[in-house]
């Protein structure tokens, strides 16, 4: 057990989420952005157990589980989504994929 | 010594989350998530959390990131393809985040409790009887939900990557049969 105070945990939640933000919009790759939305989930996730250990309360543990169950599908469907605009435009920029820009 | 230990893990973390987000190609990427999964799990020992440091490298480490893999490479795409380069959306970017972060310092300072020394966790905590006394008394009808969640989204992968097998010619499959 590590003897630290929850703001340095929210300290790494943060620096984490901010990357991954960050990331997901400079990058224009979609896997790329998928994986940089797995790195915020992440971030979630390191703020949710910190404060489950901070109140000694397992109902953080419960919503990681949830989180992580939305953060498979989302990766499942996404990545579906990108096969089939693969098929379609032959690469995976998302500058190209505006059909729906209108 | 063991703060030393956080440090480290919690800087490591952080290095290996900016070589997730701006390695160029989405493969690199990938092989750093894993690193960045099994430092997160390292972080949840650290806490006392041990189902979820275990979940944290089936789940993640050992599903998620394979998927990823496994797509980048059978989609296979050629070097210029990837690298398209960097969207100049910096200004909107660093604005976003700075927003984000003074939201959080008015937080912090709104709650000095969260500077003090976490309290020692109590003797059940992180196991796993603690952890699904908690999920099947009070959030049962959320986990039947997420497995219904999971169920929908199988079947929604499987209609989204089926391809009908009425777009091939049916004289190349005889062909490929006979090659075969």
């Amino acid at each position: 057990m590590v003897d630290v105070s929850i703001a340095q945990l929210l300290f790494v939640s943060f620096g984490i989420f901010c990357i991954g933000a960050s990331g997901f919009l400079i990058r224009k790759n979609a896997i790329s952005l998928l994986i940089c939305l797995e790195l915020m989930l992440n971030a979630v996730n390191i703020a949710f157990i910190s404060f489950s250990r901070f109140h000694n309360n397992e109902s953080g543990a419960v919503l990681y589980f949830f989180v992580i169950t939305v953060a498979a599908c989302e990766t499942a469907v996404g990545l579906a989504i990108i096969l089939n605009l693969f098929r379609l435009k032959k690469n995976i920029r998302i500058q190209e994929a505006n059909a729906l820009r209108g | 010594m063991m703060d030393l230990a956080f440090y480290l893990v919690a800087g490591l973390m952080l290095l290996s989350a900016g070589l997730v987000a701006y390695r160029p190609k989405p493969l690199e990427s990938a092989l750093w998530l894993i690193l960045h999964f099994f430092l997160t799990s390292t972080l949840y020992v650290f806490l006392g959390a041990d189902f979820v440091a275990v979940v944290q490298l089936l789940v993640y480490a050992g599903a998620i990131v394979v998927l990823f893999t496994f797509v980048i490479l059978l989609l296979n795409l050629n070097p210029q393809e990837i690298s398209g380069g960097e969207s100049l959306r910096w200004t909107s970017t660093v604005l976003f985040l700075c927003a984000l972060g003074a939201v959080l310092f008015c937080l912090h300072i709104a709650s000095p409790s969260l500077l003090e020394k976490m309290p020692a966790a109590g003797p059940s905590f992180g196991s796993i009887e603690a952890f699904s006394r908690m999920m099947i008394q009070n959030y049962s009808w959320s986990f039947e939900i997420a497995g219904l969640l999971l169920l929908l989204a199988v079947v929604g992968v499987g209609l989204l990557a089926y391809r009908r097998p009425s777009h091939r010619k049916p004289k190349d499959l005889e062909n490929k049969r006979e090659a075969a």
